[in-house]
């Protein structure tokens, strides 16, 4: 039960890390061609994706996670890895190959407006990464490595 | 209390004289075997020329009989997703010339763009193939091509571009050709009177920008107003009055939100920029548009309708003033999404339905 409460926590910090990274990504660019933005704009902005957007993101990236923290526990046992750095690195390139289906499939040529640069992307994929580590860490019983 | 009254008649009247019409027309299947149709134009003789996706183009009588159909050999033609044979238009003088323009999506899936070509047409060929105009910068995927073509009275026609997707920003960078609405000569050339062309670091054909993506536009003989619609994302689906050098907002100014449900903006109108006369939330996805001018309708004179393919349905606006004071939405008990609409030159509207297997429709008053 613990061990589900962390996962699910785990996943809404990545759905909410990556929310307010597109956030930022977004309201930049627009800032670029308009302006400076105010502070109740950002802020209505952040509720906004965190309200409708950050939902979406989660339920992509539920089964990453889940997928990827099988696959680094059986393989970081395996190889002898260190399960903070597996853990991170098999979620990031799970994320990265649901992302690329994702594109595939989906009508448009990108589905999440921040994967449509190589930072946006690479900062998305570090949400995931983050996430594993976070339920790494509060699963292990004190044997990180 | 007068005043109301006054009020409430005179909007009466406006609703009684923008004619709700339900049900005062028959709907003909003229022809239901097209392969994602996708524009149409009448020739003089009453036959009609219908563009499908995947590049042929068909030769349908009057009364939808296919006679022909044939593969454009457009130059670099790119067929995928949204990509292949678009819009149709006839040139002014096709009676002497037999000249035409097809806009198209051009290149392969990782370097692609919106082209425009012109070409003679004749039995059921077409010959003489010369590429106008190629959109530029190339851009990687398959989606927004615009490709609605409108001839023009002065002999320039306005070709609609959209904003490949991933790269709304550029809808505001004038450099380019993205999210833009392209103002051309017949021969493909940039008129001098293009409203930019005198603006350095300016890509010297535009005629107006901040687009999504563009498939419909019609200019108006009578008023001389020309018109457009553009998808939005999720919501925000605009009808537009078009004015030559303006700013039409995407991505800065959207009633619309990303297909994840994500803000794509905070601002629903921005200073400098070009609000809709129409939203349409949720999104429509609005393909085709025609202004009514025939004779059959009487009572739709001046409207403008709009297919829409999400909506799956047939939109009737009522303007006046350039102000939309009715909206109807038609046809909605077929449930099938729409891709084109035209005026015929008999006065009838003209609908193309989408799909693998599209349909010619034809509408006409019951009596």
């Amino acid at each position: 039960m613990k061990k589900l409460l962390l996962f699910l926590l785990a996943v809404i910090l990545a759905a909410s890390l990556g929310s307010l990274l597109q956030s930022l990504f977004n309201l930049t660019a627009i800032s670029q061609l308009a302006g400076p933005i105010s502070m109740a704009d950002w802020l209505a902005t952040i509720l906004h994706d965190l309200m409708h957007f950050m939902p979406v993101l989660a339920a992509i990236f539920f089964p990453i996670l889940l997928v990827s923290l099988v696959v680094s526990g059986v393989l970081t046992r395996w190889l002898s890895l260190s399960r903070i750095a597996g853990s991170f690195a098999i979620a990031a390139l799970g994320t990265w190959i649901a992302l690329t289906l994702i594109n595939a499939f989906a009508p448009m040529p990108t589905l999440i407006a921040l994967n449509r640069s190589v930072v946006g992307t690479v900062l998305l994929l570090c949400c995931c990464g983050i996430a594993a580590i976070f339920y790494r860490f509060f699963t292990a019983e004190r044997r990180l490595s | 209390m007068t005043r109301f009254i006054a009020l409430w008649c005179m909007g009466f009247s406006l609703f009684l004289s923008a004619g709700a019409t339900a049900n005062a027309f028959k709907v003909d299947a003229l022809t239901t075997d097209l392969e994602n149709p996708w524009g149409m134009a009448f020739l003089p003789d009453g036959r009609i020329l219908v563009t499908e996706k995947s590049g042929y183009l068909l030769t349908l009588s009057a009364k939808g009989e296919r006679q022909s159909r044939s593969l454009a050999k457009l130059p670099n033609i790119f067929t995928a997703s949204q990509g292949g044979l678009l819009d149709i238009a006839l040139a002014p003088d096709f009676a002497q010339s037999n000249q035409l323009f097809l806009s198209y999506a051009c290149g392969d899936i990782n370097a692609n763009s919106t082209c425009l070509a012109s070409a003679t047409f004749n039995n059921g060929e077409l010959n003489d193939v010369q590429s106008l105009f190629h959109a530029k910068p190339d851009r990687r995927g398959a989606a927004h091509y615009g490709g609605r073509i409108a001839l023009l009275p002065d002999n320039t026609l306005l070709l609609t571009l959209g904003d490949g997707f991933d790269y709304r920003e550029q809808a505001q960078n004038k450099a380019n050709h993205l999210g833009k609405i392209v103002r051309l000569t017949l021969t493909g050339d940039v008129p001098t009177d293009n409203p930019l062309v005198n603006e350095a670091g300016t890509a010297a054909e535009i005629f107006t920008y901040g687009h999504r993506n563009v498939q419909g536009i019609v200019y108006d003989e009578v008023s001389g107003n020309i018109y457009s619609h553009e998808h939005g994302p999720k919501g925000g689906d605009e009808l537009n009055l078009l004015q030559a050098g303006n700013n039409y907002g995407w991505p800065v100014a959207t009633f619309g939100i990303d297909y994840t449900g994500a803000r794509v903006s905070p601002f629903t109108t921005f200073a400098g920029m070009q609000a809709p006369l129409h939203v349409w939330t949720p999104s429509i996805a609005p393909a085709g548009m025609t202004l009514y001018r025939g004779e059959l309708f009487p009572e739709w004179q001046g409207n403008i309708f709009v297919s829409a393919l999400a909506g799956k349905a047939l939109h009737r606006l009522a303007l006046q003033d350039n102000q939309v004071i009715k909206e109807e939405v038609l046809l909605q008990e077929r449930d099938t999404r729409i891709r084109d609409v035209r005026t015929g030159p008999d006065g009838a509207i003209y609908l193309l339905t989408d799909g693998a297997r599209g349909q010619l429709l034809r509408l006409t008053p019951h009596s």
